[in-house]
């Protein structure tokens, strides 16, 4: 696969995975996870151990299903109707590979990108929120196909108190 | 305070001890608050011990969690009904569930079930004194 081809590929991953996420397609966007994703949400830059801090969000697949779980009940009021959400993903940069010119199972990219979501918090407020942020993502190839092993979001607004974040960021 | 399950206690007026997390309420302005928490963590102890109160506050309180997320919701939803309507027209938030059945205890405390709302109507007599210096 050439290099083109191969970002092409990247780039219509994470845009899928950004829309079953912006539509709280809770089912599609969990069958884009390996079995050992790690879903992390630092409340600062990402760096060092995620189990040594406090996160908004630190999960292993487990504690992951558990969110997804929780959230396909509809009884949550923090996504009670769920907000509606559009982002647009841009500067997407594959920043490590060990893939080696073939594709084969195992390979894995991790791939910087910047996103901006626009969340109607239509639970309560109305309020228009903003959220800018970094995520890198690993991606794997499983079965031939690209699946998510680690998504880790930087938001600029981290270090500040934050609104509720009960969707998928 | 609670003692019946897990317990909590608010000290007021704005500390918060729930299970193993603090958490601090910070009052902004009459419609936003900031509620900040850690995990208790002890000394002398396995840091695998810690590190699951770590993760459960994490679970728990912060804003992606699964308990204070819904409180929020509630909070917001109760809050949009107070400073839009005219004074004459905003009526009451009933605290009273549970007063009939409320007994003093021999350290002069008040008792109720857990579900009862003695423990915010304690801390609106706590408000209402230290604002105004009445005690009824």
């Amino acid at each position: 696969m050439s290099a083109e081809d191969q970002l092409r590929e990247i780039e219509a991953f994470l845009f899928l995975e950004a829309r079953l996420a912006d539509e709280s397609r809770y089912d599609e966007w969990e069958a884009l996870v390996t079995d050992d994703m790690h879903y992390w949400v630092p409340a600062g830059p990402a760096v060092g151990q995620p189990s040594d801090s406090l996160s908004y969000v630190n999960d292993n697949r487990a504690r992951l299903a558990t969110r997804m779980r929780q959230l396909r009940t509809g009884k949550r009021h923090a996504q009670t109707p769920v907000s509606p959400m559009r982002r647009l993903i841009t500067n997407i940069e594959v920043l490590d590979s060990t893939a080696t010119g073939t594709t084969s199972d195992g390979d894995e990219y991790r791939v910087g990108s910047n996103f901006v979501l626009y969340e109607l918090a239509a639970q309560a407020t109305h309020q228009l929120r903003i959220w800018p942020g970094r995520t890198t993502h690993t991606l794997r190839r499983v079965d031939g196909e690209l699946r998510m092993a680690a998504k880790v979001i930087e938001l600029v607004t981290a270090t500040e108190p934050q609104p509720n974040m009960t969707f998928l960021l | 305070m609670l003692w019946d399950g897990p317990p909590h206690a608010l000290v007021f007026p704005n500390l918060f001890l729930g299970e193993m997390s603090v958490a601090i309420i910070e009052p902004v302005s009459p419609a936003e608050m900031v509620h900040r928490h850690t995990a208790v963590q002890l000394d002398g102890v396995d840091d695998a011990f810690n590190a699951r109160l770590r993760r459960q506050s994490e679970a728990a309180m912060g804003p992606a969690g699964f308990i204070v997320p819904d409180d929020a919701v509630t909070a917001e939803r109760i809050q949009s009904a107070m400073p839009t309507q005219p004074a004459s027209e905003r009526g009451w938030i009933d605290m009273s569930r549970g007063v009939e059945r409320e007994v003093s205890g021999e350290a002069g405390q008040r008792q109720a079930l857990v579900s009862d709302e003695t423990t915010n109507r304690g801390f609106w007599r706590q408000y209402r004194r230290v604002m105004t210096g009445e005690t009824a």
